[in-house]
């Protein structure tokens, strides 16, 4: 039987379950750079990864992978703040983050990627995820990974080339 | 013009970007104390039914799965086929869907199948244990496979296109691939096939000497195409479209007379939509995955029709295959999506064309990436552990291909006794493996 952080809980003298709060303690800032990458926003980024917790939290004790659960989380919740901000923005205006300035023209052209290329690359080059794991997030095939990575990646290209 | 950077330079470049814009971000000192400020107090979790634990990402996908359900296949003919006859591919040759591991809870419902015998030494050594595998310079690399006979095959790879005429046991380069892009393949016929990326498809009518970029009529501008496959002299390809659609269009095998069918799917509310077409002489569906299984058509009379697919009510995608009109199989995940933790993969069966369907189990495979069937007893799942078999419909599994971490592309039966399926490790190296005895052994292919 194994809790769910993985550790063993009937070896003799183990170390005591991780609480909910420990896991919110380790995760919380991976998570917020992780959204944060996806949504360019840090305000976004925080109600992102708070809400995806709270969404979390019912189901601790029940999770085998709660990490990855989480990260799958928040990846969704990242989509679909694209799809809301996507529907929203012929209504409102939405002022640049002050926080988020000087940035340099990779992440201008990270900018411009659909949200789906976009959570690829910094799936595939931040977090250093596989294809298939990847794929396990987002709920695709590892072939459509290859395909969205790729054509991000030419995108970027694309944007910093001219 | 900016000088070109090389594709490492480029990913170099980027991930220098990512590095430097997360270093911004540290979490608030009083994350803690203001999450317990939003966060409702937590129920009792020992008592409750697991479910119950629908949270809302789930139940806006399951949402979107039954008002998308209702609708959005519409009528219309599909070309005018001209039949050919050539033995079916049994089984989902090229699908391929990679999902969210369901844990070792999974296989409920099928006493052995999480415990199925490891003792079967993989073909795949050098990339079994999800190493990287390597290739020797020139060395030929598989990534697609397809045969219109139990003889006449061909094999998409990383430098072109092998050819055989004798089962798979020696194969003779037959030219380049249409592009380096192209992953997979499919032919009719001996003459026609057609090669596919994500974004273009190309069409032969000489046996793969010669490719042809094809034109796909009455698409938005930027598709992703999902599947490609023949049959009855007609091919049939699924593509998704940015605009929140997909579309299935055909055309004779002979011709490049590609026409949109009418039937038009809308996409679910995940962020990848993948579809697979599945298709027995002149029948087929189409099966839409959007995170969760949202979406069906039924090919009948040369029309794709609304068809309610299996799967509907499960939290997470579903692969298909057909080992006949009639005889369909469905590995479902169950829990990727929905409440709780992960319930693992279903097999569920219909035996009169995916009218009705009935669960048969557990499936070990997990996730379950593809499945083919060579009769409705003899069904093969492939997953990140590896090809696990069943020959008894699914009351007892074994795994017949151990392999770890490995993606599997291609997964099929030629005949009742003869299959393929492509693995591919995390490195630029693919492996064709065949089974001549109805799934219980496959070996691997070797290429000149």
């Amino acid at each position: 039987m194994m809790s769910p952080m993985g550790v063993a809980d009937r070896e003799p003298f183990a170390q005591p379950s991780p609480t909910f709060e420990d896991f919110y303690r380790a995760q919380l800032q991976p998570m917020l750079r992780l959204a944060y990458l996806m949504t360019q926003s840090r305000a976004a980024a925080e109600d992102l990864v708070q809400d995806s917790f709270i969404r979390l939290q019912p189901r601790w004790g029940a999770l085998d992978n709660p990490a990855a659960y989480l990260r799958r989380t928040v990846a969704n919740a990242c989509y679909s703040w694209h799809r809301r901000r996507q529907r929203e923005a012929a209504f409102t205006v939405v002022p640049p983050d002050p926080a988020e300035a000087e940035h340099d023209e990779m992440w201008d052209a990270l900018a411009q990627l659909p949200p789906r290329r976009r959570a690829a690359l910094v799936l595939r080059y931040y977090q250093d995820l596989s294809e298939s794991e990847i794929a396990d997030i987002l709920g695709c095939r590892p072939g459509t990974v290859k395909s969205l990575t790729h054509r991000g990646l030419a995108q970027l290209r694309s944007v910093l080339e001219g | 013009m900016n000088e070109r950077m090389s594709d490492d330079e480029l990913i170099e470049r980027l991930r220098r970007t990512l590095d430097t814009e997360a270093a911004r971000i540290d979490a608030p000192e009083d994350a803690w104390e203001r999450f317990q400020a939003a966060a409702p107090p937590p129920a009792p979790q020992h008592h409750r039914n697991r479910r119950l634990w629908l949270g809302a990402p789930s139940a806006v996908v399951g949402l979107a799965a039954a008002i998308l359900i209702a609708v959005l296949v519409t009528h219309g003919s599909a070309g005018h086929p001209t039949q050919v006859a050539t033995p079916e591919v049994r089984g989902a040759a090229s699908a391929t869907t990679s999902v969210p591991s369901a844990g070792p809870a999974a296989a409920a419902g099928g006493p052995e199948a999480a415990s199925a015998p490891s003792t079967v030494t993989s073909p795949l050594a050098p990339t079994a244990g999800g190493a990287e595998a390597h290739l020797a310079p020139g060395a030929f690399s598989p990534r697609s496979v397809t045969f219109v006979s139990p003889s006449e095959g061909w094999v998409l790879g990383n430098t072109g296109i092998e050819h055989t005429v004798d089962g798979g046991r020696t194969w003779s380069p037959v030219g380049a691939a249409p592009s380096s892009d192209a992953t997979h393949l499919r032919f009719a016929d001996p003459s026609d096939g057609w090669a596919w990326s994500s974004s273009t498809v190309w069409s032969t009518h000489d046996g793969g000497r010669t490719w042809t970029r094809q034109t796909l009529p009455g698409l938005a501008t930027e598709f992703t195409v999902e599947d490609l496959q023949a049959s009855a002299g007609v091919a049939h390809v699924a593509v998704t479209q940015d605009d929140g659609s997909v579309r299935i269009l055909t055309t004779p095998v002979g011709s490049d007379a590609w026409r949109l069918s009418p039937a038009h799917i809308t996409l679910g509310a995940g962020p990848v939509p993948s579809g697979q077409l599945v298709l027995q002489g002149s029948v087929g569906w189409f099966i839409q995955v959007d995170r969760t299984v949202v979406a069906g058509a039924r090919l009948v009379n040369g029309q794709w029709q609304p068809w309610t697919p299996p799967c509907l009510n499960a939290n997470g995608p579903a692969v298909l295959a057909a080992s006949s009109p009639t005889e369909l199989v469905a590995a479902c995940d169950q829990g990727v999506w929905g409440p709780a933790a992960p319930m693992g993969e279903q097999l569920s069966v219909s035996h009169d064309g995916g009218a009705t369907w009935t669960d048969a189990g557990g499936v070990p495979a997990q996730p379950a990436q593809a499945v083919a069937s060579a009769s409705s007893a003899t069904i093969v799942a492939a997953g990140t552990g590896g090809l696990e078999a069943t020959f008894d419909a699914g009351r007892s599994w074994a795994t017949v291909v151990p392999v770890n971490g490995n993606e599997v592309t291609d997964l099929g039966f030629t005949t009742a006794t003869q299959g393929v399926a492509v693995v591919n490790g995390h490195g630029p190296a693919g492996v064709l493996l065949m089974t001549r005895d109805g799934g219980h052994t496959w070996n691997p292919v070797t290429f000149p």
